[in-house]
């Protein structure tokens, strides 16, 4: 099956975004990337052509957005600096913006938070043995309550 | 084409609503009627579910597990599979409040009746609490702060068989422990001779013949896990007696949209409701059991005819629990990184049922959802955040993480604060991840094709042909976990099928033995 490129094609417009919402991912090449976009990618496949088209507009102009107001593209801004731009918008009062930056930000935490290595990382190791493997030796041991 | 099939009884859907269907017309098939069941969904083997977060959520829900309304700012999740949404529900096994069944006022459908039916269908599937050593640590805290507080936390009845606490409910259990449809009523209607048709969409319906006929188109995309359908590819037209549409609270009114039924039925897709639900995050200064074990054990409702809202335990994945915390950076993801510290509470509403909140459908016949958070609904998430808020302090947590509050994380320090702190100014939809998972209304029974669908029998208005059996059939909010209730509903509907039919069935689901 060939697979559709949806935000792939925009990594480096999404890397400034990315690190933003998920600091950790700041020090991710491009290429690193790519893995990420790819559940992305996987994640839009089925989604109405429409929708994507809006979602890649709304990445160009989140990119070219901060040329009106410091003359530099996302991508020129210090993290301060990005991170208040989108906190701005995350809060503002126009609908359409909120619903646009939560929609992408759900997108990219499914490129990283749905990645199983990130969740073994978080200290999520699901079991289909459930409390068996939670019990045995070398699982993790509940250490409250 | 494919050639013409001919059937008496045609169900479509296999959830909560076509299942119970299935499995109450099952006897039919000894009195010589063909009954068949479409399902839009694959048929799904228990070996297929891996338990892996985003993988498994594209396989078992519509729309990846998050269908967005008109204005993107509510996010709907329901199953489709074989077994519809009781493939990804935590088999929560809750009776009707009286007070709605009784607000309903159908004639013939007593609230007494609704229990008597609901009982048999929990006996039917093993429904129970399960033991104490079952129950996790994230459970017992919401239990034990609800018990500082004075509250009274009610433990769920829950439908498993041989439940090992995989804690993975939401994404189709690996261990076929849950007792949905699919591993209930669909077998047994199946060993009774009804046939299953999967991976098949009924794209519309028309008045002709005995009945009603459908254009049915079973998919051939290629399906990453599900089985291939029972059917070849392509387009089918089904000639049947009766329909009955059990696709849900979104599907089922769409398609009577798409079946041109709207002039005569102005009812149709309005008075759409949900338990619109968000959840809340406290983080403990030390790991706790919660991603293993059952993740739902309790209910807090006390306050859900006053303030209508209401509380569950419960505990959600990786990426699911990144979603719905409020904001990014560094913030969220210091949380995220103590996901082994996190306990979770969701808080669910009650709202209207009111007509402008609508399925409609686009030019392709697809459903748009024209659904708004109202101000009254909004207040009683407000209400319910902070009732939850206290009831995390009160089980120890540092802090809570409140997707109305700004900013988002309260400290404990902060507990006499929680009225200023989380406010109904700071409830943003767009900003706030607000999902809903029970889907009613759309197809409302009531006494007029004025302002109801079908009647108390789940017949549609002047088609006697055609019923509905499935959440959409609810006047209002049912104000709990609702899959029980469109059984006993489904049911009901049923019997007036068979009457339909010429026939009798066994009253009550006892098609299928209770649970031994």
């Amino acid at each position: 099956m060939i697979r559709q490129e949806v935000l792939a094609p925009l990594a480096r417009q999404i890397q400034p975004i990315l690190a933003t919402f998920i600091p950790a991912t700041a020090k991710l090449s491009l290429a690193d990337l790519g893995p990420v976009l790819a559940r992305v990618d996987e994640r839009l496949a089925d989604e109405p052509e429409a929708l994507q088209r809006q979602l890649k507009l709304f990445i160009r102009i989140l990119w070219w957005l901060p040329v009106f107001t410091h003359l530099r593209t996302l991508g020129g801004l210090s993290p301060e600096q990005r991170l208040k731009m989108l906190s701005w918008l995350q809060d503002c009062g126009v609908t359409k913006l909120r619903v646009g930056l939560w929609g992408l930000r759900t997108l990219l935490f499914v490129g990283w938070y749905g990645d199983p290595a990130v969740q073994e990382r978080l200290g999520y190791r699901p079991n289909i043995a459930g409390w068996d493997a939670w019990h045995a030796p070398q699982a993790p041991q509940n250490q409250g309550e | 084409m494919n050639p013409a099939i001919h059937a008496d009884v045609v169900i479509i859907g296999s959830g909560a609503g076509g299942g119970t269907v299935a499995a109450a017309l099952a006897p039919l098939v000894a009195q010589g009627k063909r009954v068949l069941v479409i399902e839009k969904g694959a048929r799904i083997d228990p070996k297929q579910l891996t338990g892996a977060e985003v993988a498994s959520a594209s396989l078992l829900y519509g729309h990846g597990g998050a269908h967005p309304t008109a204005d993107h700012t509510v996010t709907l999740a329901y199953g489709e599979a074989l077994g519809g949404s009781t493939m990804v529900y935590t088999g929560t096994s809750m009776t009707p409040p009286e007070r709605v069944i009784t607000s309903w006022n159908l004639p013939g459908l007593s609230y007494d009746d609704v229990v008597a039916r609901t009982a048999r269908y929990a006996a039917q599937n093993n429904a129970g609490f399960i033991p104490d050593n079952l129950i996790n640590d994230n459970n017992r805290l919401f239990q034990k702060g609800c018990a500082a507080l004075g509250r009274e936390a009610r433990q769920f009845p829950i439908n498993v068989r041989g439940c090992r606490g995989s804690s993975l409910c939401n994404l189709g259990c690996p261990n076929n422990a849950k007792q949905g449809t699919a591993q209930v009523q669909i077998p047994a209607a199946q060993a009774a001779g009804v046939e299953v048709v999967t991976r098949a969409e009924v794209r519309g319906l028309r008045v002709g013949g005995r009945g009603g006929i459908l254009d049915v188109f079973v998919d051939d995309l290629p399906h990453p896990h599900g089985s291939q359908s029972e059917w070849a590819p392509g387009h089918h037209v089904i000639h049947a007696s009766s329909v009955v549409v059990a696709a849900g609270a979104i599907h089922s009114p769409a398609l009577l949209l798409r079946s041109g039924l709207a002039g005569d039925l102005p009812a149709i897709g309005r008075f759409w409701t949900c338990h619109p639900a968000h959840i809340l995050a406290g983080e403990h200064d030390h790991v706790i059991s919660n991603y293993v074990g059952h993740p739902k054990s309790f209910v807090w409702e006390e306050r859900v005819e006053a303030e209508r809202y209401f509380l569950e335990s419960c505990m959600y994945f990786p990426f699911i629990t990144a979603k719905n915390l409020t904001g990014f950076g560094a913030d969220h993801e210091r949380l995220m990184a103590a996901y082994e510290r996190l306990q979770m509470i969701l808080v669910l509403a009650c709202d209207d049922a009111l007509p402008e909140q609508r399925v409609a459908i686009d030019v392709n016949g697809d459903p748009v959802i024209h659904y708004k958070l109202m101000p009254k609904t909004i207040e009683a998430m407000v209400r319910g955040t902070r009732a939850a808020a206290e009831i995390f302090f009160a089980a120890g947590a540092l802090s809570v993480h409140a997707p109305s509050a700004r900013p988002t994380l309260i400290e404990r320090s902060e507990n006499a604060d929680l009225n200023t702190r989380i406010t109904t100014a700071q409830f943003l939809p767009g900003t706030i991840s607000v999902s809903a998972a029970h889907l009613m209304g759309g197809c409302r029974m009531g006494a007029t094709p004025r302002d109801s669908v079908t009647t108390s029998r789940g017949q549609v208005h002047g088609h006697d042909w055609l019923f509905v059996a499935d959440g959409s059939l609810f006047p209002t909010a049912l104000e709990i976990n609702p899959y029980l209730t469109i059984m006993a509903v489904a049911d009901h509907v049923a019997e007036a099928v068979a009457d339909r039919e010429g026939q009798t069935v066994p009253r009550g689901g006892d098609a299928v033995p209770a649970a031994s």
